[in-house]
């Protein structure tokens, strides 16, 4: 007489799995209703379950999640821009209630914040203006002729200053001299480099001039 | 002049070191005077290869202008005193 095998445990999971869907493909609509009973009556169960599965395989599904985001950037920025401007009224309030509720911890934070990073906001905030400057032409033109007009009424102080810039030979004052009689270079084209050598060639000028002055 | 002087930064050195001397009296004005003219041609000459790359639309390469970052940080923290203010 042959010994017929026994089964393992596993092996008859796979059984079952197997008949599950052969019956799940015939009787498809039942099996949703059923597998929605199922859910209703077994809400809590699931729930347990799904965060016991999520504390196990944290970093798994951390690392899933960071390999999706990556993959489908632009897919997730459209749904967030599309969600945004659905319910624009209703996040706006929530932001604002949420403000109201915690604003003193919100404040401490942002002023930790700024105070950390000061240096880095500052030099944003300058380079944001100005490239708005920049780009927007009426605005650009707006600003010089109210500095026109200011010259034009406070000139004793523009002089002061003009005056200032030579005697501590600023970098305005030596890269005007050096693109005054070459029309195609501009500001910009000078190295700062180039700035700091001739500064020490004025300097030594000045200085042998005073002495011939002094002699004379 | 010294080997030093190969790029803008030597130069600027050697300026300062002149300016030293002179203050000093070891250099008698006249030396001071013609190394000054030297620089300032020597700057001229760098002055007009940028407006020549300027013109042609090319970024200029000049090796006289390039400064080692080393350097650079060295320069920065010893600022050279002297001149008008």
């Amino acid at each position: 007489m042959t010994m017929r095998k026994r089964k393992t445990e596993e092996e008859i999971k796979a059984g079952y799995r197997k008949r599950y869907l052969k019956w799940k493909e015939l009787n498809q609509e039942h099996a949703k209703e059923y597998a929605k009973e199922y859910r209703e009556k077994n809400k809590e169960h699931i729930k347990q379950q799904l965060k016991k599965y999520n504390i196990l395989n944290k970093e798994r599904l951390a690392l899933k999640k960071r390999e999706y985001a990556l993959k489908n950037k632009d897919n997730i920025k459209k749904y967030h821009k599309e969600y945004y401007l659905k319910n624009k009224n209703k996040i706006l309030n929530e932001r604002h209630d949420y403000f109201v509720k915690n604003k003193s911890e919100i404040l401490k934070k942002n002023k930790e914040l700024y105070s950390r990073n000061k240096k880095i906001y500052n030099k944003n905030m300058y380079e944001n203006k100005k490239k708005k400057m920049l780009a927007d032409k009426e605005f650009k033109e707006k600003i010089y002729e109210a500095v026109r007009k200011y010259r034009k009424t406070h000139k004793h102080i523009a002089n002061i200053r003009a005056k200032k810039r030579v005697v501590e030979l600023h970098d305005c004052y030596i890269k005007n001299l050096l693109t005054k009689n070459s029309p195609n270079l501009h500001f910009n084209d000078i190295p700062q480099e180039f700035v700091n050598a001739y500064r020490e060639v004025i300097k030594l000028k000045r200085i042998l001039k005073r002495g011939e002055q002094k002699d004379e | 002049m010294n080997d030093k002087i190969m790029n803008l930064n030597g130069l600027r050195d050697f300026l300062a070191t002149e300016l030293k001397k002179v203050a000093a009296g070891k250099i008698t004005p006249a030396t001071a005077n013609a190394s000054a003219n030297i620089a300032g041609k020597i700057l001229s000459s760098v002055k007009l290869e940028l407006e020549y790359n300027k013109l042609c639309g090319t970024t200029p390469s000049i090796d006289f202008i390039k400064i080692d970052e080393t350097e650079a940080a060295l320069l920065e923290n010893h600022e050279v005193d002297g001149g008008e203010k």
